[in-house]
């Protein structure tokens, strides 16, 4: 009893360690996550070890962009399940976010007092006016994905306005936005069955 | 409530509502951490994303890790993540097990039709957020508003247009334009 339930076991903890391995370093190094782990994933699991199928990686990536919360959490969760159950997302999910735990940690014990210096608020406003760059630079790149219909230009502008001009959180944004979207498509797809045969 | 359980509850609540991940985070962050809860400053939350961008990890365990840590020490650190991980967890490891009910989905892409716009226009948002710290001598806002003074500050403005000229180029590592960024902001900024 105790031979045959090993080897299915070795096998398991083998493959929740090579997760908690492949996130943790993938999380250690890249800076940013989310996306840019998606070929690293697909090297180790697909590629290298055949835990998983190239249908498995697109289902992963389809159903990822429809949740919420941090990405790289989800994609460890997700392909932590797949490739070893519920306890291959947790070591997944848990060395994903050692790396930025332990960093943080550090930084904020050792130079909280430093960036009280004049010279690093100076530092870190050429850093911020960098960083006011890149988010603009990204956010232009998903505008030309993201602004295909009006419909979607009239919500990204309320969004924005409301967003500088009032003091409404954010939340409240994304769950109007949500109720939108949703009863948008619905008199649309009323509006098609209504009038059948026309060019949509 | 302890503090612990606060920040646990509070991050849960922020990753809940977040589409997106990364820059999508930082309007709901900034109005939970800034605005309701008075955790930080508008500067020290700009200094924080600034901090979370240049170390390794999604900006998002950065920010609440950094908050937890400074709010309630280690226990406050691990609060706060656990906090932001467990709807994250949670709903991935439901998809994963209900991949067919998830995928394509017509309820959900028909809720994010609406979600995605509205993210962006968050994203946008946050760009002016930046700004208000950086490029411009005070707040965006204050131009509407009678007696305050709205400026442009103009090495934070140079700074901003060498980051986009070196993104643009596609050939520097990000690290290296944050630092160059830094550098410069010593150099320029008074």
């Amino acid at each position: 009893m105790i031979i045959i339930m090993t080897t299915p076991l070795t096998d398991h903890h083998q493959r929740i360690w090579t997760l908690f391995r492949v996130f943790f370093g993938i999380s250690a190094v890249a800076l940013g996550g989310g996306l840019a782990m998606l070929p690293i994933m697909k090297r180790e699991f697909v590629d290298k070890r055949h835990w998983l199928s190239n249908d498995d990686m697109i289902d992963t990536v389809a159903v990822m962009q429809s949740l919420p919360g941090i990405i790289s959490i989800n994609m460890a969760a997700l392909i932590g399940y797949r490739v070893a159950g519920l306890a291959g997302a947790s070591a997944a999910a848990i060395a994903v976010a050692l790396p930025p735990f332990i960093t943080i940690i550090v930084i904020a014990a050792a130079v909280q007092g430093l960036l009280q210096s004049p010279t690093m608020g100076r530092i870190f406003h050429g850093v911020r006016s960098a960083i006011c760059a890149l988010i603009l630079l990204s956010a232009i790149k998903l505008a030309k994905q993201i602004l295909v219909s009006r419909f979607a230009v009239i919500l990204a502008v309320i969004g924005f306005v409301v967003m500088v001009f009032l003091p409404i959180n954010a939340i409240w944004i994304i769950v109007l936005s949500a109720l939108a979207g949703y009863i948008y498509q619905t008199i649309s797809r009323f509006r098609q069955q209504a009038t059948p045969g026309s060019a949509s | 409530m302890s503090i612990s359980l606060q920040l646990y509850l509070l991050f849960a609540k922020i990753s809940l509502f977040t589409f997106g991940g990364g820059y999508a985070m930082i309007p709901l962050f900034q109005n939970e951490l800034v605005t309701v809860n008075g955790f930080l400053t508008d500067a020290e939350f700009a200094n924080m994303v600034a901090l979370a961008q240049m170390t390794p990890g999604p900006v998002g365990l950065n920010a609440a890790t950094y908050v937890g840590f400074n709010q309630a020490g280690i226990i406050g650190a691990a609060a706060g993540t656990l906090g932001l991980m467990t709807p994250s967890f949670i709903l991935a490891v439901l998809a994963a097990i209900f991949v067919k009910v998830f995928k394509d989905n017509p309820t959900m892409q028909a809720v994010l039709s609406g979600v995605r716009p509205a993210v962006l226009g968050l994203i946008a948002a946050a760009v002016i957020f930046f700004a208000d710290t950086s490029v411009f001598s005070a707040p965006l806002r204050n131009m509407w508003t009678a007696g305050a003074s709205f400026g442009i500050c103009w090495p934070g403005l140079l700074i901003f247009a060498i980051t986009i000229a070196m993104e643009l180029s596609g050939k520097i590592h990000m690290l290296w334009t944050l630092l160059v960024a830094g550098a410069l902001g010593a150099l320029l900024l008074a």
